[in-house]
């Protein structure tokens, strides 16, 4: 062994230890050096690993196997629609009876104006999986800013077909693609052409939520909380006050900012709720929507200012 | 130069594998952890400062690819493959079995000090005793894999695949030359 050796594992142990508190900009810059210097090999082991699985499944090309295979795929994707469809006519009704409640007090020129801020969804293939610990599980994705990425944007579960609930006047243009959209995570990191997003049970996953309850008279929104990952399977909902109410069932989506209002995406259903006789908000363990763990697709959220809004102002 | 081109090679495509290939633990089974491996081949195919500039080239792409702060891995990678080089007498038997078993200690000592140096930095307890569960099924995982590897390395090459360093060599064209 060369003399070199122990001064040079010093150097670099000491290198890592001024990396560890280097500016976040300069983080942010290796990663995406790291992951964007990446992709190509990425893109060809993806590739490689859809034509194993292609050729995997024509050699087992046993009849029965395939007829099963293809009940159990239909099945689960009738599953997900109807579930999707669940919760879109879930939120729709909340919408709808929140949204009468504002506007009746409107005036007409506000109340016809276009919406501020529009979103659209855009497709995105998961690379893999980042280096991660237990209690995060951020995984790669093939966007970045040349697609219009941008951190801490939402990260949707894919499906295959799109909720067809109507034109309704009251709803923004964008809502027919969003409506039912589960949230599974939110972008982290962006790189020229990829991405990192953090899963909503990672640690340090946290994002606005509302609650969403069933009345007598339909649902209503309840209280909104932050939602917070903790490297388990369930997620915390933190702020919900002792004086709100929350039920186990409740439905949880992501809470959009005031004046930016768009449409609400589902989180998850409270699964466990307690208050304490001195605490002062409830403790409430939401189960977020399962993700599957060969992730192949995602859809990312983007949002952008509406220049049809802008053009109607001036 | 041609070596280095194909240990750097071996670094791209092990850690490309490890993301995109290996699959999740998905039900608490353990992974490979390809990382340890490549160091491991790093180390036995380079000299022992290049083996530890590249062993932190592996641990820096690693930290660029993980979800938490620079630098841990680096230094971990630095300090491992030091190490390997300090006990190089011992694993370099001249058998793939030596390969092995520093791939096993290799993976344990990682899997286990990089979420306990990780945690202890962000102030978070970590439950040693799921650690070093985890830690033995990813080895376990990687060895299965190293196997593999050399396996086919020897039905391809038709010979017992043996360890040799850079320095080891020279030395024997020298004694040869005189």
């Amino acid at each position: 062994m060369s003399s070199m050796s122990g001064p040079l594992t010093c150097v670099l142990v000491l290198v890592g230890v001024g990396l560890h508190f280097a500016p976040e900009n300069v983080v942010t810059r290796v990663r995406a050096v790291v992951a964007d210097s990446l992709r190509p090999g990425q893109l060809a082991a993806r590739e490689v690993t859809e034509f194993v699985r292609g050729n995997n499944s024509s050699m087992k090309s046993a009849k029965s196997d395939r007829a099963h295979r293809t009940e159990v795929d239909r099945l689960r994707d009738q599953l997900q629609e109807e579930q999707t469809r669940t919760a879109a006519l879930q939120i729709r009704l909340a919408q709808l009876a929140d949204h009468n409640s504002r506007t009746d007090s409107l005036p007409e020129t506000i109340r016809t104006l276009p919406p501020l801020v529009t979103s659209s969804l855009i497709d995105a293939a998961v690379l893999g999986d980042a280096v991660a610990e237990k209690w995060r599980k951020g995984k790669l994705l093939d966007r970045g800013q040349t697609s219009g990425v941008k951190e801490t944007e939402l990260v949707v579960k894919s499906n295959h077909a799109l909720v067809d609930v109507g034109r309704d006047g009251d709803l923004s243009p964008e809502d027919g693609v969003l409506l039912g959209r589960c949230v599974i995570g939110k972008v982290e990191r962006v790189g020229r052409w990829t991405s990192t997003f953090l899963l909503l049970t990672d640690s340090g996953y946290r994002g606005r939520a509302q609650l969403v309850h069933q009345a007598d008279s339909g649902y209503v929104f309840g209280a909104k909380g932050i939602l917070e990952g903790q490297g388990e399977p369930l997620c915390r909902l933190k702020g919900i006050a002792s004086s709100d109410s929350v039920t186990v069932g409740d439905a949880v989506y992501a809470a959009m900012r005031e004046g930016l209002s768009s449409t609400p995406l589902y989180y998850g259903r409270v699964v466990e709720a307690s208050l304490g006789p001195s605490d002062s908000e409830w403790k409430v363990l939401v189960e977020p929507v399962p993700v599957p763990s060969d992730l192949q697709s995602v859809q990312i959220m983007r949002t952008a200012v509406n220049n049809e809004r802008l053009t109607a102002e001036r | 130069m041609l070596r280095f081109v194909g240990v750097l090679t071996t670094i791209y495509v092990g850690v490309v594998a490890h993301c995109s290939i290996v699959p999740a633990d998905v039900a608490g089974m353990g992974r490979p952890f390809l990382p340890a491996l490549i160091l491991v081949v790093i180390a036995a195919a380079c000299e022992a400062s290049v083996s530890i500039l590249l062993a932190a080239l592996l641990g820096l792409i690693l930290d660029g690819l993980s979800t938490e702060r620079l630098g841990v891995h680096l230094a971990l990678a630095a300090m491992l493959a030091l190490g390997l080089q300090l006990v190089q007498p011992m694993w370099r038997s001249r058998s793939a079995l030596g390969l092995i078993a520093m791939t096993i200690v290799t993976c344990l000592a990682w899997r286990m000090l990089a979420p306990m140096a990780l945690a202890m930095l962000s102030d978070r307890k970590v439950d040693p005793h799921s650690l070093l569960t985890s830690a033995v099924q990813d080895s376990a995982w990687t060895a299965a894999v190293a196997s593999v590897l050399i396996l086919l390395a020897r039905g391809l090459v038709g010979q017992k695949i043996q360890v040799q360093t850079v320095t080891e060599r020279s030395t024997q064209k020298w004694a040869t030359a005189r």
